[in-house]
């Protein structure tokens, strides 16, 4: 399949706007986006930027923004027209690499409560089995950053709100930690319940049912 | 052509321990070494908390929790498997402490998955094992990691990530550390420390065909190499029988072993034969997973794979159940087995087509009960050292030692940097390593591109060193490799320029280490005239104890060559 990959270009010390740059490649029919990126690299122009470690759905490195959807490069199959974007909302480094330190480290400083070891009462043993099955689905993230990126409430509010993935790391806090608090509250609050999270995950977690429902019930009592 | 510019300046960071890897062994070793006191740095290639091979792996890993398992049950299975060549100390303390390397991860905070502890839920049919005794978890390796990860900020633990290193280096031959490259910056980073601890993992990448993730290049090997530790069973590398052979993207990721698909699964070949009744007429599609791995490598390389030079697997004769049970326990390679080969293979109405994959190394940096190398300063933990499987590994046992061996080699890192003072490395060869590089990385030389050499080095490992060997191949691949090393690699030219995320200077980087770490392998299986475990070779295709029950032992020379030497095995 020949595809025109058209790429957004940008390094924040050297230029002044971002600008696209498009390739006419031949691909076989269900490669990846990813394949393409290596291709584009390694023929036609090394200094593009772009992320991925495993290759094989499971590191969530390579998420991108595909004709205006996330998605991981490693997964999406390649079309022939494809405009290839670093993810929304997020803060660019190069090209299509985001700064994910500074994202994580946000949400680390938003939400002390994350930093602390969990507490006396988990390692006696006391975990009920509804809550395993939770956890085990909330520690199913691949940490790709895409629902950080489709957050509207995020996209206003980047230096108050830790996102949806900071909600998600919250919740599996307290499910092993079982602590309350104010802190956990008025967080939580900050989500609108849009779903815009949930809907562009790729590992399908259920944000809202999962992670947000189960924080306000904890919040409650 | 010299490089003899400005000197580079590079920016310095000191710490008690510094772990070079980013995967399991690395962060059970960073947690425990902090429980110990020691400040910690870990240095990874991806920005990942834990990635490395643990987040691909498939989740499952051993203990004894069975009430009718024994640590000493373990222990026999494990030197079976190995064929003897393991370390017995090692084997030893893997079989004990597997159970509480396990629950050690609740420690950490990390929330086992209660319904795979169940003795009800663990597999039996895992080959090799003598007892049922595999904990599954249905995060598969990813909870490991996430588990892990959140535990690693709540210790302290200093992570930086998307840095190669290029070196370690040393002070009248003791390792006080390494020399970095940031991936995001360009910069060079030295890391100055009382103790190294290589987590670095496998080697995977250095073969055209794997499970493994595209970073695993066997930078580890090659370092521990350059400063004169030993390596042992470098010859044994562990495949799979049957992965995805197509597109590209999902090529070497793993479908499963036949046991998985039931009874009446059955392999073709593209005549029609089921050749398997050639290999193993007793227990045919149902042989251990590395003589299936033999069986297919050897009838696509012969001529009888299909025109995509795969085999074909045909799943029809099934019990529904079965399947029922694969898609639940493996809801990852069900989707890709629907996007790949289309929905009625998903449901095992129609035959699909795999390849064999490689996907460990057993062998690796030698190290003793307490991960301590025969080079003072330098540990090494998880798949990046030697011993503990021997020449073939029993399935779950490489997550299991991660637990076991990464939390001992923290605790021993971190005991050891409290008796030793911080010494610095030698400027001089700080100094001739960056230039060296900024030579490589600079001088438009005329040669193939990194990516090039990466291939090239891939593709005579596959070709030569997979599951089936012969002299003639080994010595000319050998000889192939040589020529990269010599020929080659001295005229790499790269043609990015750019300071920031310039991925060719890490894939430069990347095959100077992989071109080395490959002729170890290459010696060392020349070496060994026999087949045991995974090393096989149609020119000595039997086992042959009474000259061969021994490891090759390889270690620098003089000269920079390959020495091999040999260690009894004591039974």
């Amino acid at each position: 399949m020949r595809t025109r990959l058209t790429i957004y270009r940008f390094d924040p010390d050297a230029d002044i706007e971002p600008s696209f740059k498009a390739f006419e490649i031949d691909m076989e029919s269900g490669e990846t986006v990813l394949a393409a990126l290596i291709k584009v690299y390694e023929k036609f122009d090394p200094s593009l930027s772009f992320r991925f470690a495993c290759g094989k759905l499971k590191c969530g490195e390579c998420s991108v923004m595909v004709n205006k959807t996330p998605c991981l490069a490693c997964e999406k199959k390649i079309e022939p027209e494809m405009t290839i974007e670093p993810l929304p909302n997020l803060p660019v480094m190069k090209d299509l690499v985001i700064d994910r330190n500074k994202v994580l480290n946000t949400i680390f400083e938003l939400a002390s409560l994350l930093r602390k070891s969990p507490n006396a009462a988990y390692r006696a043993g006391v975990i009920d089995s509804q809550d395993v099955d939770t956890y085990v689905k909330l520690t199913s993230c691949l940490e790709c950053l895409i629902c950080q990126s489709a957050c509207p409430v995020l996209k206003e509010k980047s230096e108050q709100f830790i996102g949806p993935l900071g909600l998600l790391w919250l919740a599996q806090a307290n499910l092993i930690d079982g602590s309350k608090s104010d802190e956990v509250r008025d967080l939580v609050e900050m989500c609108t319940g849009c779903g815009k999270c949930w809907e562009s995950c790729p590992s399908k977690v259920d944000f809202l049912e999962d992670a947000i429902t189960s924080l306000l019930n904890k919040g409650e009592a | 052509m010299k490089f003899t510019g400005i000197v580079v300046r590079y920016e310095k960071f000191t710490s008690d321990v510094l772990i070079i890897g980013g995967g399991g062994a690395a962060a059970m070793a960073a947690l425990s070494a902090r429980s110990f006191g020691a400040n910690v740095t870990i240095v990874s290639k991806e920005t990942s908390l834990v990635g490395g091979a643990t987040i691909m792996s498939a989740g499952g890993t051993c203990g004894v929790f069975d009430p009718s398992d024994t640590p000493d049950l373990y222990y026999k299975d494990i030197m079976r498997s190995g064929k003897n060549l393991n370390n017995p100390k090692l084997a030893r303390i893997l079989a004990e402490n597997s159970k509480k390397g396990l629950l050690k991860l609740q420690d950490y905070g990390f929330l086992l998955d209660q319904k795979g502890l169940d003795p009800g839920r663990m597999i039996k049919e895992a080959e090799g094992h003598s007892h049922p005794r595999g904990y599954l978890d249905r995060r598969e390796g990813l909870g490991f990691c996430h588990g892990l990860g959140g535990a690693l900020i709540r210790n302290g633990v200093d992570f930086r990530p998307e840095i190669v290193i290029c070196k370690l280096l040393t002070n009248h031959r003791r390792v006080v550390g390494a020399l970095g490259l940031s991936l995001a910056t360009g910069d060079y980073l030295l890391f100055n420390t009382k103790v190294t601890l290589l987590a670095s993992g496998g080697l995977g990448a250095i073969y055209r065909v794997t499970t493994n993730s595209k970073i695993l290049t066997g930078d580890g090997y090659a370092m521990a190499w350059d400063v004169g530790a030993e390596l042992v069973d470098m010859e044994m590398v562990q495949f799979l029988p049957m992965a995805f052979p197509y597109p590209k993207s999902r090529e070497g990721l793993n479908i499963g072993m036949c046991s998985l698909f039931g009874p009446g699964v059955k392999l073709y070949n593209r005549l029609g034969e089921r050749y398997m009744e050639k290999y193993d007429p007793e227990r045919k599609e149902f042989s251990t997973r590395d003589t299936v791995a033999r069986a297919n490598y050897t009838e696509i390389k012969e001529g009888r794979g299909t025109e995509n030079r795969t085999i074909i697997v045909d799943p029809r004769e099934h019990d529904p159940s079965t399947l029922k049970r694969f898609q639940t326990t493996h809801p990852h390679i069900t989707s890709m087995l629907k996007e790949v080969f289309g929905e009625r293979a998903a449901l095992w109405e129609e035959p699909f087509e795999a390849i064999p994959s490689q996907h460990f190394f057993m062998g690796g940096v030698i190290i003793d009960e307490n991960c301590e190398t025969s080079i003072p300063g330098l540990f090494a933990v998880g798949e990046v050292s030697g011993g503990v499987h021997g020449a073939n590994r029993l399935a779950g046992s490489a997550l299991t030692e991660i637990f076991v061996f990464g939390d001992i080699a923290g605790e021993k890192a971190a005991l050891w940097s409290k008796k030793v003072k911080l010494v610095p490395p030698e400027e001089a060869e700080v100094k001739e390593e960056i230039d060296q590089l900024e030579g490589i990385f600079t001088l438009p030389r005329g040669g193939v591109r990194p990516f090039e050499a990466k291939r090239a080095i891939q593709n005579i490992m596959w070709d030569n060193f997979g599951p089936v060997r012969d002299k003639e191949g080994m010595i000319k691949a050998l000889a192939g490799l040589k020529s990269i090393q010599e020929n080659d690699l001295p005229y790499l030219t790269l043609e990015s320029h750019q300071n920031k995320y310039n991925r060719e200077r890490m894939e430069a980087v990347e095959v100077g280490l992989m071109i080395k770490t490959a002729i170890l392998v290459a010696c060392a299986a020349l070496s060994r005239q026999e087949s045991r475990g995974s090393h096989y070779r149609t020119d000595f295709p039997v086992l042959n104890d009474k000259q061969w029950l021994r490891n090759t032992v390889l270690r620098k020379g003089a000269n920079g060559e390959v020495d091999i030497s040999y260690k009894q095995v004591s039974i």
